[in-house]
């Protein structure tokens, strides 16, 4: 049953394909904290990205799935123009994000709550005004008509693709996020208690002349509710470095995470490679194998595919095992 | 991409004879867009790209004609799809003579919003 529903959902993405070019890193929504938090996505380091007013991210398609929204998004905003956006350098309000997420544990259902939000994102002088020149380039397309008489719109288009390429690189960004999970033995809601909470932040760096872009994570976890025993896992630091590499259909994203276990006092590390292919503007696949942090169990393999459908991109990665 | 395309209802805006008349257009939401301004009957536009103090002329040499304004905006705001353009007419000191808003939504990210508005101007009854 859940092949067949894999590959309807694989057919109707294809069946999509004859939609207009996007970039690969347009099919991702950003995963939700308490995915993160819970060690469910493909990656345990993720970019810091722009969020949708309102999104549905799937974790896959029996296993779980989370909604999120950015409050600032659900109004008009009449005088907030794309330069002010560019020269802004605190984005805290417009970037905060609020999301639940539910997803599968062995025997239970785990219901999720988590924010993050940009602190601030700063593009360096240069790529800044290469922006604002992209984003004149766009008006003057806009505004130019061709001997029919309309929009050229491939001239649109392609000015577009630039712009994107150029916001994507040449800035500094923070972005600070926290979660809480919890769950019930019973599996009722009466007996619903949390069990995890954790608070992170990503720092992302992109050259504008490199083909690849860096962040850093670190991140305090602690469990809640447990008895305080010693040699438990009942607290972790993590920090860690990712770098990623994007072309038009290709990301790939190296991350090294190091575990310090408080309680235990040990540390454990986790290295991972993921690679995204973009078939077609609907569909991307992900694979995703490297060492996860536990001692035993520990390889992670992961293979999924990222679905768009209509406006919402959805995340259809796989777990891991 | 797709266009939408849209036609405003046409606005009578009520001017100072002896007053430079002026536009400006926001275009909001984190959007890219601008205007093509032409009065009707002209060959050639009278002002495109950016709008914002663009002197249309003063008020009695307006009051026989007709301003044209095609507003394109491309949705680039990956947070959502709507769009929000506010045409402005203006004094030289920033006295705002009427200000007219266009709120929309297009269908898929990347997409063009075109709209058509029609401006005539009347005088002044003292």
């Amino acid at each position: 049953m859940k092949k067949i529903f894999v590959l309807l959902v694989i057919v109707v993405a294809l069946s999509m394909g004859a939609r207009a070019q996007v970039e690969v890193s347009e099919l991702f929504i950003p995963s939700a904290p308490g995915f993160i938090l819970a060690d469910k996505g493909p990656a345990s380091i993720e970019k810091p990205t722009t969020p949708k007013a309102f999104g549905v991210s799937l974790l896959n398609l029996w296993q779980g799935g989370a909604v999120e929204a950015t409050p600032f998004w659900f109004t008009n905003k009449p005088l907030y123009t794309y330069e002010e956006w560019i020269k802004k350098k605190v984005t805290i309000v417009e970037t905060f994000n609020l999301s639940a997420a539910t997803f599968r544990l062995d025997s239970t259902s785990a219901l999720s709550v988590g924010f993050r939000t940009q602190i601030f994102r700063i593009y360096d002088k240069p790529q800044r005004e290469r922006i604002l020149a992209q984003e004149q380039e766009i008006i003057d397309a806009l505004t130019t008509r061709t001997p029919a008489g309309g929009i050229d719109v491939a001239k649109v288009q392609e000015a577009s693709n630039k712009l994107d390429r150029l916001e994507a690189k040449g800035f500094v960004a923070l972005e600070i996020a926290g979660a809480i999970i919890g769950s019930s033995n019973t599996n009722s809601f009466k007996g619903l208690s949390s069990n995890k909470s954790g608070v992170w932040a990503n720092f992302r760096w992109s050259p504008s002349n490199s083909i690849l872009d860096f962040v850093a994570l670190a991140r305090y976890s602690w469990a809640n509710n447990a008895a305080p025993v010693a040699d438990s896992d009942s607290a972790f630091f993590d920090y860690g470095v990712a770098a990623n590499y994007e072309s038009k259909s290709f990301n790939l994203a190296f991350e090294y995470v190091n575990r310090r276990d408080i309680a235990a006092k040990k540390n454990l590390d986790r290295l991972a490679f993921t690679a995204t292919y973009q078939l077609n503007a609907n569909l991307a696949f992900v694979a995703s194998f490297g060492k996860n942090f536990a001692k035993e169990d520990n390889i992670i393999t992961v293979f999924g595919i990222n679905v768009g459908i209509a406006n919402q991109k959805m995340n259809n990665s796989g777990s891991e095992e | 991409m797709q266009i939408k395309e849209r036609v405003e209802d046409p606005v009578d805006l009520v001017v100072k004879s002896n007053s430079d008349v002026f536009m400006t257009i926001i275009i909001g939401n984190r959007q890219i867009g601008g205007a093509i301004l032409e009065f009707e009957g002209d060959e050639e536009p009278f002002a495109k790209g950016r709008i914002k103090n663009v002197l249309l002329g003063k008020g009695r040499e307006l009051f026989d004609a007709v301003l044209l304004v095609e507003t394109n905006v491309l949705d680039s705001n990956t947070a959502h799809n709507r769009i929000i353009i506010t045409h402005i007419f203006h004094y030289d000191d920033g006295t705002e003579i009427d200000s007219i808003v266009i709120e929309d939504e297009v269908d898929n990210h990347k997409d063009i919003l075109s709209s058509a508005a029609t401006y005539s101007f009347l005088k002044i009854n003292r």
